[in-house]
């Protein structure tokens, strides 16, 4: 049916559609919705085939010199974190909080506060070459075990994922590097599978933790399934601000 | 450069061109971007958007680039942030108000043009190799025995039934975007 319909719709862009035939067509195109919608993603499809070919080499252009703009900015964010103060200042900064440590840890006896690191569980990388796995996905994974996180993070980018899944995955990656922004910008507001539900919802929750959002944390929380996996319900229910 | 002629090298592939582009607009994206909740990795997303827009979508140069670029940057950005935090306060759209109503109107088609682009692109991202080469030879004009030389098809008839079979694949794909009925 669709490659009947695909037939016509290329006789008639081709200008091959004459008298009645071509009369019938324009009358299905004014009544029809249905047929007219289909044209007009034929019709796109055909442009972006010619967009494709005609601008493959400016379009390659762009994502390499953007590819490299992005790595220096890695690069130079790494490099600012490298710049370190000189060793006596470590040394100084670490024996004034050693004292005042000491000092507080006598007079206060604090809860011990709960840290991103303490409430983080890896996912499982697929990174195993058995079975139907996503060449990118593997690719990235090795990457984040590399500890090559932007490398991951561009592989998943230029990946043949689907946008949520793609989005899930370098959440995930961000959330292995603890960039709680990063992983509440990616993460998918829809999953395909309850493990995945629970999965989305547990790193929702250790980041928005992270960023202090007590609030927000709160509502969402009170939003979680109780069948939520028992490993990530503990968790969350641990950092209920209530 | 002169404005048209970055325009000129952006879309001819002249990679001096892309990269004057970056050392001249970037950094205005980066500190617009950096004061409304984003940083400079996120600049550069959007500017390569931004680039790829007007490389596919913008005909002729009616505008000042500058001008042009920042414009499509701030809207791509204030998109990114609604949709992921569904809040309009995050970001001062004040800025976008003082633009010309022909103007915005313009780029409102840019970039309706660009989303169609992503969506057919995204989709088309989705086939299997053989399907993308497979278009993109028959749209090149390749004849059927050079398609199936390079493909290695065994007969001519195989170059249209798979030709068929992955644009009905694709037409799914596309109507599968959550996207598709914004556009479509």
């Amino acid at each position: 049916m669709q490659e009947e319909e695909h037939i016509l719709f290329e006789k008639y862009l081709l200008g091959d559609l004459t008298g009645s035939d071509l009369e019938a067509f324009e009358q299905r195109l004014g009544s029809d919705e249905g047929f007219k919608k289909d044209f007009a993603v034929y019709r796109d499809m055909q442009g972006y085939l010619e967009d494709k070919n005609k601008h493959a080499d400016a379009l390659k252009n762009i994502r390499s010199v953007s590819s490299e703009r992005r790595v220096s900015i890695d690069k130079g964010t790494k490099e600012g974190a490298k710049q370190k103060p000189r060793w006596f200042y470590y040394v100084s900064t670490a024996a004034t909080v050693l004292i005042l440590c000491g000092i507080l840890s006598y007079f206060i006896k604090p809860e011990k506060a709960v840290t991103y690191a303490d409430v983080y569980i890896e996912p499982e990388w697929p990174i195993k070459r058995s079975g139907d796995g996503n060449k990118f996905l593997r690719g990235a994974a090795v990457q984040v075990v590399e500890e090559n996180y932007t490398g991951a993070v561009n592989i998943l980018k230029g990946s043949d994922l689907d946008g949520d899944e793609r989005d899930y995955w370098v959440a995930e990656v961000f959330a292995k590097q603890g960039e709680a922004d990063s992983v509440l910008y990616y993460l998918p507001d829809t999953f395909k599978t309850n493990e995945r539900r629970d999965r989305q919802n547990y790193l929702k929750v250790i980041v928005l933790y992270k960023l202090n959002k007590q609030e927000e944390l709160n509502k969402f929380i009170s939003m979680v399934p109780e069948n939520t996996r028992k490993e990530y319900l503990s968790i969350i229910k641990s950092l209920s601000p209530n | 450069m002169s404005d048209q002629e970055l325009f000129t090298g952006l879309k001819s592939g002249d990679r001096k061109s892309v990269n004057q582009l970056y050392t001249q607009f970037f950094p205005s994206v980066k500190r617009w971007i950096s004061s409304n909740s984003g940083n400079e990795a996120d600049a550069c997303d959007v500017f390569q958007d931004c680039l790829e827009t007007i490389l596919l979508k913008v005909d002729t140069l009616d505008h000042n680039l500058g001008g042009l670029i920042m414009l499509i940057c701030k809207r791509k950005w204030i998109d990114k942030v609604r949709k992921k935090t569904r809040t309009t306060k995050v970001i001062n759209e004040e800025s976008l108000r003082q633009v010309d109503e022909n103007v915005e109107e313009q780029i409102t088609k840019y970039e309706e043009d660009y989303l169609r682009y992503q969506i057919l692109d995204e989709a088309f991202g989705k086939l299997s190799g053989l399907c993308q080469k497979l278009l993109a030879l028959i749209k090149q004009g390749k004849t059927t025995g050079e398609i199936q030389g390079e493909l290695s098809f065994s007969t001519a008839n195989t170059i249209y039934r798979r030709k068929s079979a992955c644009m009905e694949r694709w037409t799914e794909y596309v109507k599968q975007d959550p996207r598709y009925s914004r556009i479509y």
